[in-house]
């Protein structure tokens, strides 16, 4: 361990090639909700989910994903993906099995946090790639991929995941003390995560859905080391350090249909 | 963790040494946002609202209702207050058969065209009309979420709420409005009686027809 000034270390961050800065709410949106920041969800909820992958602006425009590779894909072929897979036939990405979405309605997991046939899709879709395109609805960030949406607000489909994420934090078990870890691939954090506020708090609204990882290695290799700038947030996580409705959070390493490290959202 | 969860720093940030290289630690706190709901939840929001929103309805019927029966009292008494006058005024010039003919005027011919309501039937028609509100909230409540989230339902259930309530306090309305225009039981009786002891003691005055005599001394319980 090296004992010197983290501040210090984040001023040097900044001095690095392409350094940026993430995108952090004030606490005023914490308490105005999901609701009050993207607007509720469509009732029909199927039909507005496909509307929002097949018949929207950007449903056939290409976007890469930072991680999985690189992988070139569209909202409709996602949505194809997990709904009705072609046997056979190629999807784009490494690794990807088309297994019929009966499969992962039946699961124990599914089950036994009563996930709905659209929440199942919608986790399923977030853990592949369109999670950069909800995330970046939610964050607002990055630019080029906000104006990539072309307005699609992706909200009932945000809707269903934060809903299968409830749901399934209800029924997962976690261990005491556990930790977990997140690696900011080279993202500096904004000026209120070191100074305090009136409140004497220092810290900031995650926007998106944040993803998390048990293993303390693989948040490092997310840390940003090529870019200068490493650093890894790292919390506890269990029912007395986070809400306890919402339980903490939440492991979806089961059956999430690319081979990714196991992540905790 | 879902959006909207606030990532509160605890303690101080640390740099640590790793395969990798050196690394920045930022020890945190999140806090899950309680503010998301689930989709059932959501779904079930029409419904929520619908019933939260028939609930107030049929409160500020209730309210309305109360509100409209004061301003009708208050006319009422007003109303009585002025025919009152207008009979003792009439009596006091010795013009007892107009006298006669303002009370008849006011009440027993309204009487005779049109069946009004006593104050206690009419609070007994209020009542019945709320409950048969409360019914139908009951009624719309047994639905399940998935009922209000089609269109025409939803449409129909909302027509019908704003409907009921307003339809309560216009038949109400109505109720209250025909009683103003006679006096109650109990100050006919007693405009009556006045008139009878006035008419025996001046031994004149009556009217003629005997149709006219009938109607006071029936209420004097001498008919």
């Amino acid at each position: 361990m090296q004992d010197f000034d983290a501040k210090t270390a984040n001023a040097k961050f900044a001095m690095t090639d392409g350094a940026f800065v993430g995108n952090f709410a004030q606490i005023e949106l914490f308490f105005k909700g999901l609701d009050g920041y993207i607007g509720l969800p469509n009732h029909q909820v199927f039909q507005q989910m496909e509307v929002e992958h097949c018949a929207s602006l950007d449903s056939l425009d290409t976007f890469v994903t930072t991680n999985y590779g690189g992988t070139q894909t569209n909202p409709r072929m996602e949505w194809g993906f997990v709904v009705c897979p072609v046997k056979g036939k190629k999807y784009p990405g490494i690794i990807r099995q088309a297994d019929p979405l009966d499969r992962f309605l039946k699961d124990p997991t599914a089950v036994s946090a009563g996930l709905t046939r659209e929440e199942v899709i919608a986790i399923r879709l977030f853990t592949g790639p369109m999670f950069m395109k909800y995330n970046a609805r939610l964050r607002q960030f990055p630019a080029a991929l906000v104006a990539a949406l072309k307005g699609n607000g992706f909200v009932t489909t945000i809707h269903a995941v934060v809903s299968a994420i409830i749901k399934l934090s209800r029924t997962w078990k976690i261990p005491y003390d556990r930790k977990v870890y997140r690696g900011l691939g080279g993202m500096l954090l904004p000026q209120k995560f070191w100074d305090e506020d009136a409140f004497g708090c220092r810290g900031g609204v995650e926007l998106g859905i944040m993803s998390t990882t048990t293993t303390r290695d693989i948040a490092i290799m997310y840390s940003g080391t090529e870019k200068g700038r490493p650093t890894i947030l790292k919390s506890k996580s269990g029912r007395s350090t986070v809400a306890h409705l919402c339980g903490g959070s939440v492991n979806i390493r089961v059956r999430t249909r690319l081979s990714c490290p196991p992540s905790r959202i | 963790m879902p959006p909207l969860s606030n990532l509160e720093v605890v303690g101080d940030a640390h740099m640590e040494d790793t395969p990798k290289g050196v690394v920045m630690v930022i020890p945190l706190r999140i806090n899950v946002n309680l503010k998301s709901l689930t989709m059932d939840e959501l779904q079930g929001r029409r419904k929520l609202l619908h019933i939260s929103m028939m609930q107030n309805l049929l409160a500020e019927a209730h309210r309305d209702l109360t509100d409209l029966d004061k301003k009708a009292d208050a006319i009422e008494e007003e109303n009585k207050t002025r025919i009152k006058h207008k009979i003792l005024a009439k009596m006091l010039k010795g013009t007892l058969s107009t006298a006669f003919e303002t009370w008849r005027e006011n009440t027993v011919e309204n009487n005779s065209v049109r069946k009004k309501l006593t104050l206690t039937e009419a609070f007994a028609e209020k009542e019945k009309m709320l409950d048969e509100f409360k019914t139908l909230v009951t009624e719309m409540n047994n639905k399940d979420g998935e009922w209000f989230n089609d269109d025409n339902h939803y449409k129909d259930a909302m027509t019908w709420s704003l409907d009921t309530k307003s339809g309560i306090i216009r038949k109400y309305r109505e109720i209250r409005s025909e009683r103003f225009k006679r006096f109650s039981p109990e100050i006919k009786h007693r405009v009556l009686i006045s008139k009878c002891i006035l008419w025996a003691r001046e031994g004149t005055g009556l009217p003629d027809s005997q149709q006219h005599q009938a109607v006071p001394l029936a209420c004097c319980g001498r008919g």
